[in-house]
C-alpha cells in the first residue's frame, strides 16, 4: 500500500473543507432526520409516511418527491445506528475529500441521484417480487452514503483507509469490504434493503465510468467544431481575397449571388473578429 | 444559473431514472404479477390426480393425501346432491401453501382465507394455507371438504333460493359431517343455541372470522336439522327459485325456530 505521501499531493494542506458546505449539511440533514424520526413516529409510525419511499405510491401515485426524501428518514431499530455511524463518519472524511475536489453542488447531485437510483432498484424489486400488501420501505441513508464512499473509493483507491479503525487497507479495498459485510447484515435483517444498496452503487460506478467519457466526449466534440470553423474562417478569406479581386477588376455588378453571399459571411467575420479582439 | 455542460449531465443522470418510473408505473403491476405468478409455479409444481391438479412444496407428501380426501368427499357430495343437479367440478386447482402471501401470487385475496382454507369457484381453485404450521390431517381434512362443499355446490346454489346461510351452513356442517358418514350433526347438549334471526340475515362476510364462528355453527346446526329432519322440504326450497319465501316451504318460522331448538339440545 502506498503511503500517504505518494497517494495525496496536496498532503499539507487541508483536504475536508470547514466550511458549512454539501456533505456538512447532508450529514446535519441525516442526524436531524434520525433524531426527527425517532420521535415522531414514536407515538405514530405514519407520521413520516409522505417523505418515506413506498414504491407503489411514489410511483403509482406519483408522489415522486419520495425518492429525494427518502434518505433523511431514518430506520428505528437496535441494529441501524451501528450502520448510521460508520456511513455518516465515512461520509464526513471521504465524502469532504471528494467533496473537495468534485464542488459542493457535484456532491449533492450525486447525493440524491444515488438515493433515487436506490429507490428505483427498491421499487422494481419491491413491484416484481412482493404483493402489495408486503411492501417494506427503504434504508435511510445506507444507499446513497454507502454509493458515494464507494465513488470516493473508485477516485482515491489507493488511499490509506483504517477499516474499523484498526486495519490499514486500501480505500477501495476497505470500502468493497464494508459493502459486501453492509450486503450480508441486510440479507439476514433487513433483506429489502439488498435492492436499493445495490441499485445506489450501480448508479455509482455508472457515474464514475461513464462522467470521464462524457467529459471526453464534450470536448472532442467542441475541440472538432473549433476546427470545422477555423477551417471554414480560412476558406471564407481566401474566396473574399478572390472576390475582392474581382471587384476591382470588373465592380460590384459583375458579383453572383453566391459571390454576395459569401463577401456578407467575410463580412461577418471580420465583426465577430474585431469583437473577440476588444473582448 | 446551470451550465449547458451541467444540463446535459444532469440530463444524462435523469434519463434513466425517468425511463425506470414510468416503466414501472405503466408495467409494474402486470409485470410483477406475472413474475410472481411464474416464481410461485415454479415453488409449487403441478401434480395431476384425476380431475384435481393439486400444487404443493417439491418433496410434500401432502398431494396424494388432499387428492384422496377431495376424490371420496366429491363422490358423496355428488351422490348427495343429485336430486339438486350437483355435478363434479370438471377441473379443480387445489393449492397446498404455505403462507398468505402465496395466495395473492397465485392471484386469491388472502381476506377469503377461512380456517386456513379458501374456494374460488368461478376460477375452480381451492387453497389450503398451513402458515408454518405442522399439518394436521383431520383439520386439513375438513378445511378440504369446507372448500370443496363450497365449490361443488355453488353453480346450484346460484341458481336457486339460497341465501349466504346456506352456503356457509353447508359447507359447514360437510365439513364435520360428509354425505353418507352417518354422523348426527347434533352438538353435545348444553351448549346454547343461539337465535335463528341472524343466521337466517346474516351477509356471506358475518360468516368470517372469529366474531363469526357462533353465526357459522348456528348455520351448520340449522342446515344439520334441515338435511337431517326435513330433507324434502329443504330439496324443494333449494330447487324453487329465488322468488320463493322460507315460510312458503317451511312453514312458520316460530314453530319451526322451536322443533330446531328442541332437536338440537338433544342428547347425541
Amino acid at each position: 500500500m502506498s503511503p500517504w505521501e505518494d497517494t495525496s499531493a496536496g498532503i499539507d494542506k487541508q483536504t475536508r473543507p470547514r466550511r458549512l458546505n454539501a456533505i456538512n449539511v447532508l450529514l446535519l440533514l441525516n442526524i436531524a432526520g434520525f433524531v426527527a424520526t425517532g420521535f415522531l413516529t414514536r407515538e405514530n409510525s405514519e407520521a413520516l409516511a409522505f417523505l418515506e419511499f413506498a414504491p407503489r405510491q411514489a410511483i403509482g401515485q406519483l408522489k415522486l418527491w419520495q425518492f429525494l426524501t427518502h434518505p433523511f428518514v431514518q430506520v428505528i431499530t437496535l441494529w441501524f445506528p451501528f450502520a448510521f455511524i460508520p456511513a455518516a463518519y465515512g461520509l464526513f472524511t471521504l465524502g469532504g475529500e471528494l467533496e473537495a475536489r468534485a464542488g459542493a453542488r457535484r456532491i449533492l447531485a450525486y447525493y440524491l441521484a444515488f438515493a433515487a437510483y436506490g429507490a428505483m432498484a427498491h421499487a422494481a424489486w419491491q413491484y416484481l417480487a412482493v404483493t402489495p400488501a408486503r411492501e417494506v420501505r427503504t434504508l435511510g441513508l445506507l444507499p446513497p452514503a454507502y454509493a458515494l464512499l464507494l465513488l470516493a473509493a473508485l477516485r482515491f483507491p489507493e488511499r490509506p483507509l483504517l477499516l474499523l479503525f484498526v486495519f490499514p487497507v486500501r480505500t477501495l479495498t476497505g470500502i468493497l469490504l464494508m459493502g459486501v459485510a453492509l450486503l450480508a447484515c441486510c440479507a439476514v435483517y433487513f433483506p429489502a434493503g439488498v435492492a436499493s444498496i445495490l441499485g445506489a452503487s450501480v448508479a455509482a460506478v455508472a457515474v464514475e465510468k461513464l462522467e470521464g467519457r462524457l467529459d471526453r466526449w464534450r470536448e472532442n466534440l467542441s475541440l472538432r467544431r473549433e476546427r470545422d470553423r477555423f477551417l471554414t474562417d480560412v476558406e471564407t478569406r481566401r474566396q473574399v481575397d478572390l472576390i475582392l479581386e474581382k471587384i476591382s477588376l470588373k465592380g460590384m455588378a459583375s458579383l453572383s449571388r453566391g459571390e454576395q453571399r459569401i463577401l456578407r459571411a467575410g463580412s461577418e467575420l471580420s465583426r465577430r473578429e474585431r469583437r473577440q479582439s476588444h473582448d | 444559473m446551470i451550465s449547458r455542460g451541467t444540463g446535459f449531465k444532469l440530463a444524462i443522470l435523469a434519463t434513466p431514472l425517468a425511463a425506470g418510473i414510468l416503466s414501472l408505473h405503466a408495467f409494474g403491476e402486470p409485470a410483477g404479477r406475472s413474475v410472481r405468478a411464474a416464481a410461485a409455479a415454479i415453488s409449487y409444481p403441478a401434480r395431476e390426480h384425476g380431475t384435481f391438479v393439486i400444487r404443493a412444496r417439491r418433496g410434500s407428501d401432502y398431494p396424494a393425501f388432499a387428492a384422496q380426501t377431495l376424490e371420496g368427499f366429491t363422490r358423496s357430495l355428488v351422490a348427495w346432491g343429485a336430486p339438486l343437479g350437483v355435478v363434479p367440478p370438471p377441473r379443480v386447482t387445489v393449492l397446498l401453501l404455505d403462507s398468505p402471501d402465496d395466495l395473492e401470487r397465485f392471484g386469491l385475496d388472502p381476506a377469503g382465507l377461512e380456517g386456513g382454507g379458501m374456494a374460488d369457484p368461478a376460477a375452480g381453485v381451492i387453497a389450503l394455507v398451513s402458515e408454518g404450521r405442522t399439518h394436521h390431517p383431520d383439520h386439513d381434512a375438513r378445511a378440504l371438504r369446507h372448500c370443496m362443499t363450497r365449490l361443488a355446490l355453488a353453480p346450484v346454489l346460484q341458481r336457486t333460493a339460497a341465501t349466504p346461510w346456506v352456503a356457509e351452513g353447508l359447507a359447514s356442517y360437510f365439513e364435520v359431517t360428509p354425505p353418507g358418514s352417518g354422523g348426527s350433526g347434533l352438538r353435545a347438549p348444553g351448549d346454547g343455541v343461539p337465535s335463528l334471526a341472524p343466521v337466517l340475515e346474516a351477509a356471506a362476510q358475518d360468516f368470517r372470522g372469529v366474531a363469526g364462528v357462533p353465526l357459522s355453527e348456528a348455520a351448520r346446526l340449522w342446515v344439520a336439522f334441515l338435511v337431517e329432519k326435513m330433507p324434502a322440504e329443504f330439496f324443494s326450497w333449494l330447487r324453487a327459485p329465488v322468488a320463493e319465501r322460507f315460510e312458503e316451504c317451511f312453514g312458520e318460522r316460530g314453530e319451526l325456530e322451536a322443533r330446531w331448538r328442541e332437536w338440537a339440545r338433544r342428547p347425541k
